[in-house]
């Protein structure tokens, strides 16, 4: 069966650091009791304005997180983001003869997709295509595999697992209306998965299911 | 030449062959080098060698070395030929020809209603196979998922890459070769018995004497 419509959304925490932030300090703390742990994020904002006042430090409180929360520079990302727009140039750029070479409108649906997956802060994909028709963006999470097949005008999710394919979500449109939701949906039932196969395979380390 | 049904146990091998712009790195995935492509009829195409016509290890790259050469000279022929486009093989990766029927049946891969690899030479080549995945007729699945989907199961069941430089390579400075990723499968081993091999090696090359005595 092909899902048509995300029936859970999860947030998974990622913290995107802009370049005004000048520190950022961790701590976890576990609650042995409840079987969860909390992060304590102190970040520090600073402003490359002139100004007298210093910043205060701000502090955040994540009270369930995995026990890794993915932590990147949005100038970081900004750079990486940009290396992906180069090779997706590159894949139009082909020779027509070559079999990589795609698509005009290919490559307009599939940089606008990229555009949305950095606003949304996903990390660097990996990117290969079938061919003039479609590419595909590709991230991994320990052993799964979550794909986003793009289209000219349709576009695709899949989740992988060494074993077998666990699920397929397909959209009628490159990117729905509310790009945010749907890009938000597909991550975290990619990581609810791959949090499911954690929690089955072994009990090694607390890793929880943010709620 | 008598055509040859592929047992489900025989390894067949898919050939990395890119433009040496392509020299892989944080970007460009790996799955890249399973190219499929569709036919007329709707049905999802693409190629590999057996190795029951490519014994050892050097024979499998001297197929990939031919092919990278012969899609040069195809360009230059067409006056397309650009250097930073030029195909370079790069190695092999091996899988079982059993990987590839299992795509039928497949859980959420119900649109496909038929896969098989048969013995086809193309292009001199007598090592050449075709994969050919049928879809159902009418399903609205995207046809593009269901590569993506292809291309996964084909990667997972991977092993390798065997990596090469082709004589005619040797002058290509960071050669993309070096940025080949190992399959999910482990390290390319030949796991065929001394014997085994030998056994192959004559076969093969009784059936080449045969080929060149009937032409």
């Amino acid at each position: 069966m092909i899902d048509l419509y995300p029936i859970a959304v999860y947030h998974q925490a990622l913290i995107v650091l802009n370049q005004g932030t000048t520190q950022a300090t961790f701590s976890t703390n576990d609650d042995a009791d409840r079987g969860t742990s909390y992060s304590e994020i102190h970040i520090q904002s600073g402003s490359t304005a002139l100004s007298e006042s210093q910043p205060s430090p701000q502090s955040m409180v994540f009270k369930e997180t995995f026990s890794s929360v993915p932590v990147i520079w949005e100038s970081d990302l900004h750079r990486e983001y940009q290396e992906l727009g180069v090779a997706l140039l590159e894949m139009k750029s082909l020779d027509g003869e070559n079999e990589h070479q795609l698509d005009e409108q290919v490559y307009l649906a599939a940089s606008y997709v990229a555009t949305e997956l950095r606003a949304n802060s996903f990390p660097l994909p990996s990117v290969f295509s079938h061919g003039p028709k479609s590419v595909v963006f590709n991230w991994s999470n320990n052993e799964d595999n979550l794909y986003l097949t793009v289209s000219a005008d349709r576009m695709s999710a899949l989740i992988t697992s060494p074993e077998r394919i666990q699920r397929r979500i397909e959209y009628p449109k490159s990117l729905p209306a509310n790009p945010e939701t749907t890009l938000l949906s597909i991550k975290s039932a990619f990581l609810k998965k791959s949090v499911q196969r954690c929690l089955t395979a072994s009990a090694s380390g607390q890793t929880q299911i943010v709620s | 030449m008598k055509v040859r049904s592929v047992p489900d146990h025989d390894s067949v091998f898919r050939h990395s062959v890119h433009p040496v712009s392509f020299r892989g790195g944080k970007v460009f995935d790996p799955r890249n080098l399973f190219h499929l492509s569709h036919r007329l009829d709707g049905s999802i195409q693409t190629s590999l060698a057996w190795q029951r016509y490519l014994p050892t290890i050097d024979h499998v790259h001297d197929y990939g070395c031919r092919m990278a050469h012969r899609r040069n000279e195809n360009n230059i022929a067409a006056g397309t030929y650009k250097e930073k486009n030029r195909q370079i093989y790069c190695g092999a990766y091996e899988m079982r020809a059993r990987s590839i029927r299992q795509l039928f049946g497949s859980e959420l891969l119900d649109e496909i209603a038929k896969a098989d690899i048969t013995h086809e030479p193309e292009e001199g080549e007598i090592a050449h196979l075709n994969v050919i995945i049928t879809l159902r007729a009418g399903t609205s699945v995207d046809p593009e998922n269901t590569k993506t989907a292809i291309v996964d199961r084909m990667w997972r069941a991977s092993q390798g890459p065997a990596t090469h430089i082709c004589g005619r390579d040797q002058d290509v400075s960071n050669h993309p070769g070096s940025t080949l990723v190992a399959a999910p499968g482990g390290a390319y081993v030949d796991s065929r018995s001394w014997l085994s091999r030998l056994l192959c090696l004559v076969r093969f090359r009784c059936e080449a004497w045969i080929q060149r005595g009937l032409r």
